[in-house]
C-alpha cells in the first residue's frame, strides 16, 4: 500500500518489512551486540570520527538492524582498528572483536 | 472504645504499619474500601526485579493479629476532631474514634482511555499492564497464537503535559522490562519491542534485569515516543513512532500493544484530605511536599501519611516508609 | 667377537628395515622439498652458509640444541634432563652401534639394520678389554635413555613433577607414536638381555640375563623378543612423518636455514614448513602464554596452531588465531626458536588481505587551512606523538609535557587535537592494504614538519615508525629514553625518593624492541627499583594486546591479574609502565599505584 509513491524511496523505517538475515548473521558470530543501550561512548572516542563523522560503531548496530548495508559501510568504512571504543563500553561489549567479525562476514558475503 | 490509630487504607502500607503499631502495643483499627485487604499488588502476577510470587507477599501481610480490627466495604464519610480526638462516621454508619490517623490510601492507576490516540478500550489488542498482569494469574495463553508481535509502550500518563501529569512514575519502565521478560517466558517465539524515552533502571538488580531482557530473551529496545496506534484489516494493530536512533519515523505491526499506565494520585479522597489537612502538592498532586524540612521536622497534630499516597514507590520503600512512620506515630502517642 | 649367523640375516630384521628405508626415503624427499620451495635468494643464501667457516658453529648449535637440549635445561633441570637423555642416548647408541659394526663384523657396514641388532648377529668368543668397553658403553646409554623415559611417562601424568603445569593434548597418530616409542627401549632392553649370554654384554644386559636365567626359557623367548623390538621400530618410523617426532630429523636442518639468514615468508612453504615440522609439541609454549590461565583458552596456545597449521593448513580455524595476544613469549621459551608470532601474523594476513575497499581518509582534511598549527610552514626539530591509546590515559602526556617545559624544550605535539593511529592494529588484524593507507597518512603529517626527532610514549607506535615506516633520517625514541638522556645531559634535574616500585615490560618495548635497561636506568634515579619473579625478556603480558579479538572483558581482567601478581609478588610496590594500554589495563585491576615513567619523573622533579 504505498499509493503509487514509487518514484520516491521510502524513508520510515517498516519494522515489518525489514529483512532479518543479516541481523541474525552478524548476532551468530557477535552475540553481544544485543547488550547495547546505544549510550555513544564508541562514537564519541573514535579516532577517527575527526576526519569521517559517520565513524560510528553505534550506528553500525543501528544500520544492522534496520538492515541497512550502505550505513554498516559507511560507519566502518574508516575503522582504524585501534580498540578505543573497546575499552571505553559501559556495557563490556568487545567492540573491536564485534567490528572485525561484521568485516569478515561482509566480505564472505561479498556484500 | 478509642483507637490508638485508624488506619485508612488496608494496602501494603497500611497492613504494615498495623502490624508494627500493633507489636508496640498499639490499639489498631483497619479501614479498607474493597473488600479484601492487600491493595494492588495482589492483582500483580509476580514483582521485580526477582519475580517473586505476588501471592505470597501479600499473605504475609494480610497474616494479621487478631488484636488488629478490620472494617471491610467501608469508606470514610465524615471526620470531626473534638478534644484531640478524631471521629469517623464510615459508609456503614459505624462510627470510630482514634488518637490518631493514618492515611494509606496509595495510588490510581492512569485510565489510558484518556489518551485516545493508544485506542484502549475500543481496539482489542491494546492492554494496560494492570490488564496484562490480570491475564497472568487468570489467562496466561490468552494470545493464541504462538509468535505474537508485543508491544510495550512506556511513560503513558507520566511525564505528559497532555496527560496532566509531568511527574515520572518511576515504577513502570523496571515493570515493563519484567512483564516484556514474562511475556517471552509464556510465549518464547514472541517478538518484544519496548518504546522507551528513557530506562530508569534505578534499583539493585534492575540494570541486570535490563541485561538480561537484552541478551537471554532477546527483547528489543527502541528509544522513541509512540505516537498513535491504528487498526489493521485483520485487526492487528500498527503502532507509530519516531526512531531517535536513526532519526527516522519507524512503523510496526503488531498484535498486542501494552501500555504502561502511570501512578497518579487518587483524587476520590481529595475532600478528606482536606478535611484532615494534609497537604496535597500543586504540581504533582501526591501528598506531603517532599521537602528535606518536612522530613526532619515532622509537624503534625496526630495525622500521618505512608505509601504511595506521597508518591510512586516500590514495594520495599513501601514497607521501610510505613515502619517508620509507625515509629513516628508511636512516639507521638507517647508524649 | 665373531658373527654368529651366516647369512647375517633373520626374517625379523624386515619390519625394522622396511621402516628405515620408507623414513630415509621420506626425510631426502622432504628435505628436497622444503630446499625447492625457497626463493633462488634463499638458496644461495643457504649455499654460501654450507661452504664458509660459519658451518662449523651452526654444527655445534645443532649438537647443543638437538642432543644436549641446552635451552630445556634453563626450563627445569629434569625436563631438561628428560629431554637431553633420550635424544643424547638414543644418538650415542646409533653412533656407537655402527663403530662396533665397523670395528667387529667391517664386512656388514652396509646393512642398513646391522648396528640395530648387533646383538642378536654375534657372539663373544673372548672377553677384551675393548669389547668390555664398548659393551659398557652401550649398556650405560640404554640406562641412561630409559632412566628418561621413565621421566617421560611420569610427565605424562604429572606434568608438575618436571616443572610444566600441564602437557599437551595428544591426537591419535602422537598417540601411536608415542606408546611405540616407549616401547622400543624396553623391548631393546629384553632383547639384548635375553641374548647376553651369547652375544656377551655388560652390567646391565649381563645382569639382568643373570638374574632371569631361572625364570625365563631364553630359547624361546629370544627371538620373539627381537620381532617385538623391531616391530615397534618399524611403527615408530612409519608414523613418524605424522606426528610430532618428525622434529627429530628436521630440527638440524631448521637450525642450517635459520643459520644462513632465512625466515619465514608465509605461513607455509620453505622455512615455515621446516618450522612447523621442527615442533615437538613439547608444550613449554603453553606454560608460559598468558592466556592459558583463562578457561579453555590453551587451544589457541601455539602448540595447536602450529599443529593445525600444518594438518589442516588453510583450513585452520582464523577465530583460534585471533585469539593469541601476539605478545612473543612464546617464541622467547621455545626450545627450537619458532617464530610463531610471525606464523599466525602470516597466516591472518593471507586470510584477510582480500581487495578490501580503500581506507577513508580524507586528505583534504588532513592539511585544513583552519588548522594553524597542521598547515603552518613552520618546521620543528623534535615532535612528539602521543598516540591515539594516550587520549584515554591523558596523565600520560601531561606529565611528558610538564617534563619537556620545565627542561625548556621546543617540540611540537603534533597530535594534541586530534590522532589518528599509527597502523599497528589494523598490521595485527592481517589488513595489509589499509595498513598501508594508514602509514601514507601519518608520514605527510609527520614529514610535513621535517622533524629531526620523534617521541612517542607508546611502544606500539615505536615499533611501528622504526620497522614499518620509512623515516629513515628521523631518529625514533621512546619517551623513557628522550626523558634519560635529558637527565644525563643535566638539562632537569631530579631527586630521588624512597618509593619502592617495580616495573613491568611491555611486549613491544621489551620482546618487540629488545629496550630493556633504559626504563630501568631511569626508574633507579628515581625510586628503588625492584625485580619482578619473571621479568624483561619474560615478562607477562597485562592482556590489553590489539591483536586478541575474541577475549572477553572477564577473560583480561584474569590475564592482567595474573601478570600483576607475578609482578607485585604480595609486596606493596607502585608499579611503573612505559605503555599506555597496560598502564590503562592495570590501573583498573591494581588496588595499589599505577604510575607511567613520565609520572614518576614529573613528581621527581
Amino acid at each position: 500500500m504505498d499509493f503509487g509513491y514509487n518514484i520516491i524511496k521510502i524513508k520510515t523505517v517498516d519494522l515489518d518489512r525489514i529483512d532479518k538475515s543479516l541481523y541474525n548473521r552478524v548476532v551468530f558470530v557477535a552475540p553481544d551486540i544485543n547488550k547495547c543501550i546505544a549510550c555513544g561512548s564508541c562514537s564519541a572516542s573514535c579516532s577517527v570520527s575527526f576526519y569521517n563523522s559517520n565513524s560510528s560503531f553505534r550506528k553500525a548496530l543501528v544500520a544492522i538492524e534496520r538492515d541497512d548495508i550502505t550505513g554498516i559501510k559507511e560507519s566502518l568504512s574508516s575503522c582504524v582498528l585501534c580498540g578505543k571504543c573497546s575499552l571505553v563500553c559501559p556495557r563490556g561489549i568487545n567492540t573491536r572483536g564485534v567490528i572485525i567479525a561484521i568485516k569478515d562476514l561482509l566480505k564472505e558475503e561479498a556484500l | 472504645m478509642v483507637n490508638d490509630t485508624i488506619i485508612i487504607g488496608g494496602g501494603p502500607a497500611g497492613l504494615k504499619a498495623a502490624s508494627s503499631l500493633n507489636s508496640l502495643g498499639h490499639k489498631v483499627t483497619i479501614i479498607e474500601k474493597t473488600e479484601v485487604l492487600g491493595g494492588q499488588i495482589k492483582n500483580w502476577y509476580k514483582l521485580f526485579p526477582d519475580f517473586s510470587d505476588s501471592y505470597s507477599v501479600v499473605s504475609n501481610l494480610t497474616n494479621l493479629s487478631s488484636d488488629i480490627s478490620i472494617n471491610l466495604n467501608s469508606t470514610v464519610l465524615d471526620v470531626q476532631k473534638e478534644n484531640g480526638h478524631f471521629n469517623l462516621l464510615l459508609s456503614n454508619n459505624k462510627r470510630l474514634k482514634g488518637k490518631s490517623i493514618l492515611l494509606t490510601t496509595g495510588f490510581s492507576l492512569y485510565d489510558a482511555s484518556k489518551k485516545e490516540e493508544y485506542g484502549y478500550g475500543f481496539y482489542k489488542g491494546v492492554l494496560t499492564n494492570k490488564d496484562l498482569e490480570h491475564n497472568f494469574i487468570n489467562n496466561p495463553k490468552f494470545i493464541d497464537i504462538d509468535n505474537p508481535t508485543v508491544v510495550f509502550i512506556h511513560c503513558v500518563g507520566s511525564r505528559d503535559h497532555k496527560a496532566g501529569n509531568m511527574h515520572c512514575s518511576k515504577v513502570c519502565c523496571v515493570t515493563a522490562v519484567k512483564q516484556a521478560i514474562e511475556i517471552k517466558q509464556f510465549y518464547p517465539k514472541a517478538n518484544v519491542y519496548c518504546f522507551y524515552m528513557d530506562l530508569r533502571m534505578f534499583g539493585r538488580g534492575y540494570e541486570d534485569l535490563y541485561l538480561k531482557a537484552q541478551s537471554e530473551y532477546n527483547i528489543k529496545f527502541i528509544r522513541g515516543r509512540v505516537s498513535e496506534i491504528s487498526e489493521t484489516f485483520e485487526n492487528k494493530i500498527v503502532v507509530k513512532a519516531e526512531d531517535t536512533l536513526s532519526s527516522k519515523p519507524i512503523k510496526l505491526t503488531s498484535d498486542y500493544a501494552i501500555l504502561m499506565s502511570g501512578i497518579v494520585p487518587t483524587k476520590e479522597n481529595f475532600p478528606l484530605f482536606n478535611k484532615l489537612s494534609v497537604s496535597i502538592n500543586s504540581s504533582d498532586g501526591f501528598s506531603n511536599e517532599p521537602s528535606f524540612n518536612n522530613l526532619l521536622n515532622l509537624k503534625t497534630e496526630g495525622v500521618f501519611t505512608a505509601g504511595c499516597i506521597n508518591g510512586p514507590k516500590t514495594i520495599p520503600e513501601v514497607l521501610t516508609e510505613s515502619d517508620s512512620v509507625a515509629l513516628s506515630i508511636h512516639s507521638f502517642l507517647s508524649r | 667377537m665373531k658373527e654368529r649367523v651366516v647369512l647375517g640375516f633373520d626374517w625379523f630384521v624386515l619390519p625394522f628395515s622396511i621402516a628405515m628405508s620408507f623414513i630415509l626415503i621420506y626425510i631426502i624427499y622432504s628435505v628436497y622439498k622444503i630446499f625447492k620451495s625457497l626463493s633462488s635468494n634463499e638458496r644461495r643464501l643457504v649455499l654460501s652458509h654450507i661452504f664458509s667457516f660459519e658451518i662449523f658453529t651452526t654444527i655445534w648449535i645443532i649438537i647443543k640444541d638437538t642432543l644436549l637440549h641446552v635451552k630445556i635445561f634453563k626450563k627445569n633441570f629434569w625436563l631438561g634432563y628428560m629431554h637431553s637423555s633420550i635424544a643424547f642416548g638414543w644418538f650415542m647408541l646409533i653412533f656407537i652401534g655402527h663403530i662396533e659394526v665397523m670395528l667387529y663384523t667391517p664386512h656388514r657396514t652396509a646393512f642398513i639394520y646391522y648396528p640395530v641388532f648387533f646383538r642378536y648377529f654375534v657372539m663373544e668368543v673372548e672377553q677384551t678389554l675393548r669389547g668390555g668397553f664398548f659393551f659398557f658403553m652401550m649398556d650405560l646409554f640404554l640406562l641412561i635413555v630409559l632412566s628418561g623415559l621413565v621421566l617421560a611417562i611420569v610427565k605424562r601424568f604429572n606434568s608438575k613433577a618436571v616443572g610444566m603445569k600441564r602437557t599437551t593434548k595428544l591426537p591419535l597418530t602422537d598417540k601411536i607414536a608415542m606408546f611405540s616409542l616407549w616401547a622400543i627401549f624396553p623391548l631393546r632392553l629384553l632383547a639384548e638381555s635375553f641374548t647376553a649370554n651369547i652375544s656377551g654384554g655388560s652390567f646391565l644386559t649381563k645382569g639382568i640375563n643373570s638374574l632371569l636365567s631361572g625364570y625365563v626359557n631364553y630359547n624361546s623367548l629370544l627371538v620373539p623378543a627381537w620381532w617385538g623390538y623391531s616391530i615397534s621400530l618399524a611403527i615408530f618410523l612409519f608414523v613418524l612423518p605424522f606426528s610430532r617426532y618428525m622434529h627429530i630429523p628436521t630440527e638440524a636442518f631448521l637450525i642450517l636455514l635459520r643459520r644462513s639468514g632465512v625466515i619465514s615468508r608465509s605461513y607455509k612453504g620453505g622455512y615455515a614448513d621446516a618450522e612447523l615440522f621442527s615442533c615437538s609439541s613439547c608444550g613449554i609454549c603453553i606454560d608460559v602464554c598468558p592466556m592459558s590461565f583463562t578457561g579453555d583458552k590453551y587451544k589457541s596456545t601455539s602448540a595447536y596452531i602450529i599443529k593445525n597449521l600444518r594438518f589442516k593448513q588453510n583450513q585452520t580455524n582464523l577465530s583460534l588465531v585471533d585469539d593469541c595476544l601476539m605478545c612473543g613469549k612464546c617464541v622467547e621459551a621455545c626450545p627450537v626458536e619458532i617464530d610463531s608470532t610471525r606464523l599466525k601474523l602470516l597466516y591472518k594476513q593471507s586470510k584477510r588481505n582480500l581487495n578490501s575497499s580503500k581506507l577513508e581518509l580524507p586528505e583534504s582534511k588532513i592539511v585544513d587551512k583552519n588548522n594553524s598549527i597542521l598547515d603552518s610552514k613552520k618546521r620543528y626539530d623534535i615532535i612528539y606523538y602521543s598516540g591515539c591509546m594516550t587520549k584515554l590515559t591523558p596523565s600520560i602526556y601531561r606529565s611528558f609535557e610538564s617534563v619537556m617545559t620545565k627542561a625548556g624544550i621546543e617540540y611540537l605535539h603534533i597530535d594534541k587535537e586530534e590522532t589518528l593511529c599509527c597502523g599497528r592494529p589494523l598490521l595485527l588484524s592481517g589488513d595489509i592494504e589499509r595498513f598501508k593507507d594508514i602509514v601514507r597518512a601519518n608520514s605527510e603529517i609527520i614529514l610535513s614538519k621535517s622533524p629531526k626527532t620523534l617521541i612517542v610514549s607508546c611502544p606500539i607506535c615505536l615499533k611501528m615508525f622504526r620497522e614499518e615506516y620509512s623515516m629513515d633520517n628521523i631518529e625514533i625514541v621512546h619517551h623513557s629514553q628522550y626523558m634519560l638522556n635529558l637527565i644525563i645531559s643535566k638539562k632537569i634535574e631530579v631527586k630521588k625518593s624512597s618509593l619502592e616500585v617495580v616495573y613491568h615490560d611491555p611486549c613491544e618495548l621489551g620482546r618487540g624492541l629488545k629496550i630493556y635497561d633504559q626504563p630501568r636506568e631511569l626508574i633507579s634515579k628515581l625510586a628503588n627499583l625492584n625485580e619482578a619473579k619473571q621479568s624483561k625478556s619474560m615478562s607477562i603480558c597485562c592482556g590489553a594486546s590489539l591483536a586478541s579479538t575474541h577475549l572477553t572483558t572477564i577473560q583480561k581482567d584474569e590475564i592482567a591479574y595474573n601478570s600483576l601478581e607475578n609482578l607485585k609478588n604480595g609486596k606493596e610496590l607502585a608499579l611503573i609502565t612505559s605503555c599506555p594500554l597496560c598502564y590503562k589495563t592495570f590501573s583498573q585491576v591494581n588496588s595499589g599505584p599505577t604510575m607511567d615513567i613520565a609520572q614518576l619523573v614529573n613528581n621527581n622533579l
